[in-house]
């Protein structure tokens, strides 16, 4: 990790300018060391689940520090504006208030405000409500607000991730598809299967997931609802079909086919169901990501003997190695406003690590140096990551990553292992 | 090249030796001597054939070789080295490699000389990799072993609809862990009859 901070702080410097822009000043280097002070109020029962929600969400991305909870009655008067003097020395910067009221049986309202003790006034009031059952979610709405008001960049905590998860049961082995929120919170099956899952990703609208299964005896992807759990094989998806990468348009769908005992790249029109082949390399081509614009994909090539990432545009079928260094880059993807790439590489330790890309710098950032890293899928927003990670133990677990890899997150299931995470888009 | 070495070369090769002979500890870039000297290689430069194991390039103990005894090493999967007559046989790759190294051309030609004296029966080849890199690459990795592999035995004379084939990356592991000496058994490509 020490290694890592020298470059780690070159991302970080490109995060200051975005920060800047924010409605509010934000001391960032402050932040880079420590995070945003920020402090929670929490009065009732469930504004302190809402504040654990909330406080867990806002420390994961990295930007801040969340103080342990204000639980006293003089932080505020009449539970919603602060009572000011008691806030005189607190460390932190920001507080909040998140009052939890039940004004009907199917109906929870969240009144949230932010405010800056620096500045002595409140700068967030926004009134959100939800059922009962949904508290959670509430919490991640609130932290989504928090952050984008004291950041200037949108929170992506109420949003989803999909996985694959394999369970051995005496003898038999289970693999499933799961969707939960992003923070591990409530999972979903939404496919099982004995035989193996890969590769989900989501489309831009969030209601499909495009996946790779072997129900077949053979790799094929499918498109999945999620709205009414309908699926189907993707037509003329050949005899192995892998790595589906919706375009950012949502109409297209990049794939890897073999053709001849090579995998090759293949764009599939969804609307009109058109096949049109991208690669013509005779080695292996395969794990397409999209570039955010939609006007040209990056992909894992071995032309040139060893897996490195290539880049090549719909209009041009000329390929260009990234200048990446290593011997192995793979399983890129971009990050939705097109800043970041995050990839797969080799380590100098003979294992597997996430690192970032800025393709307008030029910059590398090594994110993560494990035995076994790979899959990694960026938030909507482009400041957190999730991955796959295999622990020394060779248990198969989640990472969840702030931008600058300082704040982690281990996503693990008792008695399975758990791979191939894709972060959803922002809900509609 | 990779290509045009397994599917073209080694077939030349192994139609110099006469089919009882196995090149197992030939270092492939020994190559054209070895078709001379291969008996003696057999029988003094190979110490390790006699206890049913063969080193690779690297001196790594190779599962699955043609004199691998069943039962020779428990970590051997030896059931999946039985010959085809049996449930079926396993060719085993290096790190990243999709070469099919002479030693393992014995089991193709007999996998291809059981098609031919059987135009009814039907061959499935499964690719496998181990899990280091990512599973995609890994997907397209096996699919390319188990062409390789596909290729030869076309060359010895089956027919191409008696060869099916399919990629499992590094979704099927047969030996699960980490490490070279369970990644080693995992680089395969396994050789399947079906009824």
């Amino acid at each position: 990790m020490t290694s890592v901070c020298p470059r780690a702080c070159a991302l970080l410097l490109s995060l200051c300018a975005a920060v800047a822009q924010a409605e509010f000043r934000v001391d960032v280097s402050q932040g880079v060391e420590q995070g945003i002070p920020i402090a929670l109020v929490a009065h009732s029962e469930s504004e302190r689940k809402l504040a654990e929600v909330m406080g867990a969400d806002l420390a994961r991305s990295g930007f801040f520090r969340v103080l342990s909870p204000e639980t006293t009655s003089q932080a505020t008067v009449n539970g919603e504006d602060l009572n000011w003097d008691a806030w005189d020395g607190n460390p932190a910067e920001y507080a909040v208030t998140a009052v939890v009221q039940q004004l009907t049986p199917g109906r929870l309202q969240l009144d949230l405000r932010l405010f800056d003790l620096l500045a002595g006034k409140a700068i967030l009031a926004r009134r959100l409500s939800a059922k009962p059952q949904h508290l959670r979610r509430l919490a991640h709405q609130a932290a989504d607000a928090l952050h984008e008001q004291v950041t200037g960049i949108p929170g992506a905590f109420d949003t989803r991730i999909a996985y694959v998860s394999q369970t051995r049961t005496s003898g038999r082995v289970h693999y499933r598809l799961y969707v939960a929120d992003a923070d591990g919170h409530g999972p979903v099956a939404i496919l099982t299967s004995p035989r193996p899952l890969m590769s989900p990703v989501w489309s831009p609208d969030g209601r499909h997931l495009a996946y790779v299964s072997f129900e077949a005896r053979r790799p094929q992807v499918f498109l999945q609802s999620l709205r009414d759990a309908s699926r189907r094989a993707l037509p003329g998806s050949g005899r192995a079909s892998s790595a589906p990468a919706f375009s950012p348009d949502g109409r297209r769908l990049a794939l890897a086919m073999a053709v001849d005992g090579d995998m090759e790249i293949f764009i599939y029109a969804l609307d009109t169901g058109a096949l049109s082949r991208f690669t013509h390399s005779p080695g292996i081509d395969t794990e397409p990501a999209w570039e955010a614009d939609g006007q040209g994909l990056v992909f894992t090539s071995d032309r040139g003997g060893k897996p490195k990432l290539y880049r090549q545009s719909l209009r041009d079928p000329s390929a260009r190695m990234l200048p990446v260094p290593g011997n192995y880059t793979t399983d890129a993807v971009v990050s939705a406003d097109g800043r970041y790439l995050a990839f797969v590489q080799s380590t100098e330790e003979g294992g597997y690590g996430v690192a970032l890309f800025e393709p307008e710098s030029q910059g590398l950032f090594p994110l993560s140096s494990g035995t076994l890293d790979e899959a990694p899928s960026f938030a909507p927003n482009g400041f957190s990551l999730i991955y796959a990670s295999t622990t020394r133990a060779g248990e198969q677990v989640l990472m969840l990553a702030s931008h600058n890899g300082r704040i982690r997150q281990r996503l693990r299931l008792a008695h399975s292992d758990v791979r191939e995470p894709a972060w959803s888009p922002y809900r509609r | 090249m990779r290509r045009l070495f397994s599917s073209t070369i080694l077939p030349l090769f192994l139609l110099g030796l006469s089919v009882s002979l196995v090149a197992c500890s030939v270092p492939e870039e020994e190559i054209p001597s070895a078709v001379e000297d291969s008996k003696i290689l057999l029988a003094e430069d190979d110490p390790d054939a006699v206890e049913g194991v063969a080193l690779d390039d690297e001196g790594n103990i190779v599962m699955g070789d043609l004199e691998t005894s069943p039962g020779g090493d428990p970590g051997d999967d030896a059931g999946a080295v039985a010959d085809v007559a049996g449930q079926g046989m396993t060719v085993y790759f290096d790190y990243d490699s999709t070469e099919v190294k002479p030693r393992f051309a014995e089991i193709i030609q007999r996998a291809a000389m059981h098609l031919q004296s059987n135009p009814s029966g039907r061959l499935r080849l499964e690719g496998h990799t181990d899990e280091q890199g990512t599973r995609a690459y890994n997907l397209a990795l096996g699919e390319r072993r188990a062409q390789s592999v596909r290729d030869m035995i076309l060359e010895w004379g089956a027919l191409a609809e008696q060869v099916d084939w399919v990629s499992y990356g590094e979704e099927l592991p047969a030996v699960t862990g980490q490490g070279e000496g369970v990644w080693r058994q995992n680089r395969r490509v396994e050789i399947i009859l079906e009824e």
